[in-house]
């Protein structure tokens, strides 16, 4: 499968399209979210889309430290629900803070497909393994 | 007691003027201080449940750390569920540990496998830091 990459940033990003399942509703949330191999977790999303899929009603009992490049830290919620990426699913951590307003798949993630990134004809092609 | 700060760039004017007001109602800097952090969090949060989430996810994180212990020692393995400041439960598997956090009528839950855990720490990639959403 090949996604072209995001053009909403100078330079474009690479960018997965994935679901991410309420546990507690018959429900999911389809995003596109940046590719950012610097982000340790599996997917950070704004505080307003993490309540609306009902995860801080299944939060994991200590809160998460979650570190800058610049060594500022703030506290993130976490929660651990199915993320699903071109038909793969996978139980993967998901972050989120007030604080924060992007949607970001990190290595928890990544690290369990095969991507390729073309960067000269942007677009990312990915392999379930 | 509460925490020791610094904060760099503070504008000189704005700060004279707090100080002077804070004065004047006859409280701590470090009174007024928190009065407007919260009042500034307020504002740019109106949206959210956020207040009343956090609030019950302190109460809650209190719980399970008093209990830990005893569901490690008593439920390794089992789901524990912990909402409105109590262990609502203890569950074989996860699917009825959801099921007894849709019966309750709170704005944050721990579901939680009882194995031991500790605080983790993820880094931020750069992309936080660069353009705008």
């Amino acid at each position: 499968m090949k996604i072209p990459y995001s053009r909403e940033r100078t330079p474009p990003i690479p960018v997965l399209k994935a679901r991410i399942f309420s546990p507690l509703k018959n429900e999911y949330a389809e995003l596109t979210l940046h590719v950012d191999t610097g982000f340790d977790g599996g997917v950070l999303i704004p505080f307003d889309l993490y309540e609306e899929l009902k995860l801080t009603l299944v939060e994991e009992p200590y809160p998460a430290r979650g570190v800058f490049p610049s060594g500022l830290a703030i506290e993130l919620y976490v929660a651990v629900t199915d993320v699903e990426i071109n038909g793969l699913r996978l139980t993967a951590h998901v972050y989120s803070s007030p604080l924060i307003l992007k949607k970001l798949a990190g290595r928890e993630i990544l690290n369990k497909l095969i991507l390729t990134l073309n960067g000269p004809k942007e677009e990312l092609e990915l392999l379930i393994p | 007691m509460g925490k020791t700060i610094a904060i760099k760039n503070v504008d000189e004017e704005l700060y004279r003027k707090f100080k002077a007001v804070a004065a004047l109602r006859g409280i701590t800097l470090g009174e007024a201080i928190n009065e407007a952090i919260k009042l500034w969090l307020k504002a740019s949060l109106s949206s959210s449940n956020y207040f009343q989430i956090e609030t019950e996810a302190e109460r809650n994180r209190e719980v399970y750390k008093k209990l830990e212990g005893d569901l490690l020692r008593k439920h390794l393995g089992k789901f524990a569920v912990i909402a409105g400041g109590r262990l609502v439960g203890v569950y074989k598997t996860k699917e009825r540990a959801l099921e007894a956090v849709k019966r309750l009528n709170v704005k944050h839950a721990i579901v939680s496998r009882i194995e031991r855990k500790k605080p983790t720490v993820v880094e931020f990639g750069m992309s936080l830091f660069e353009g705008e959403e």
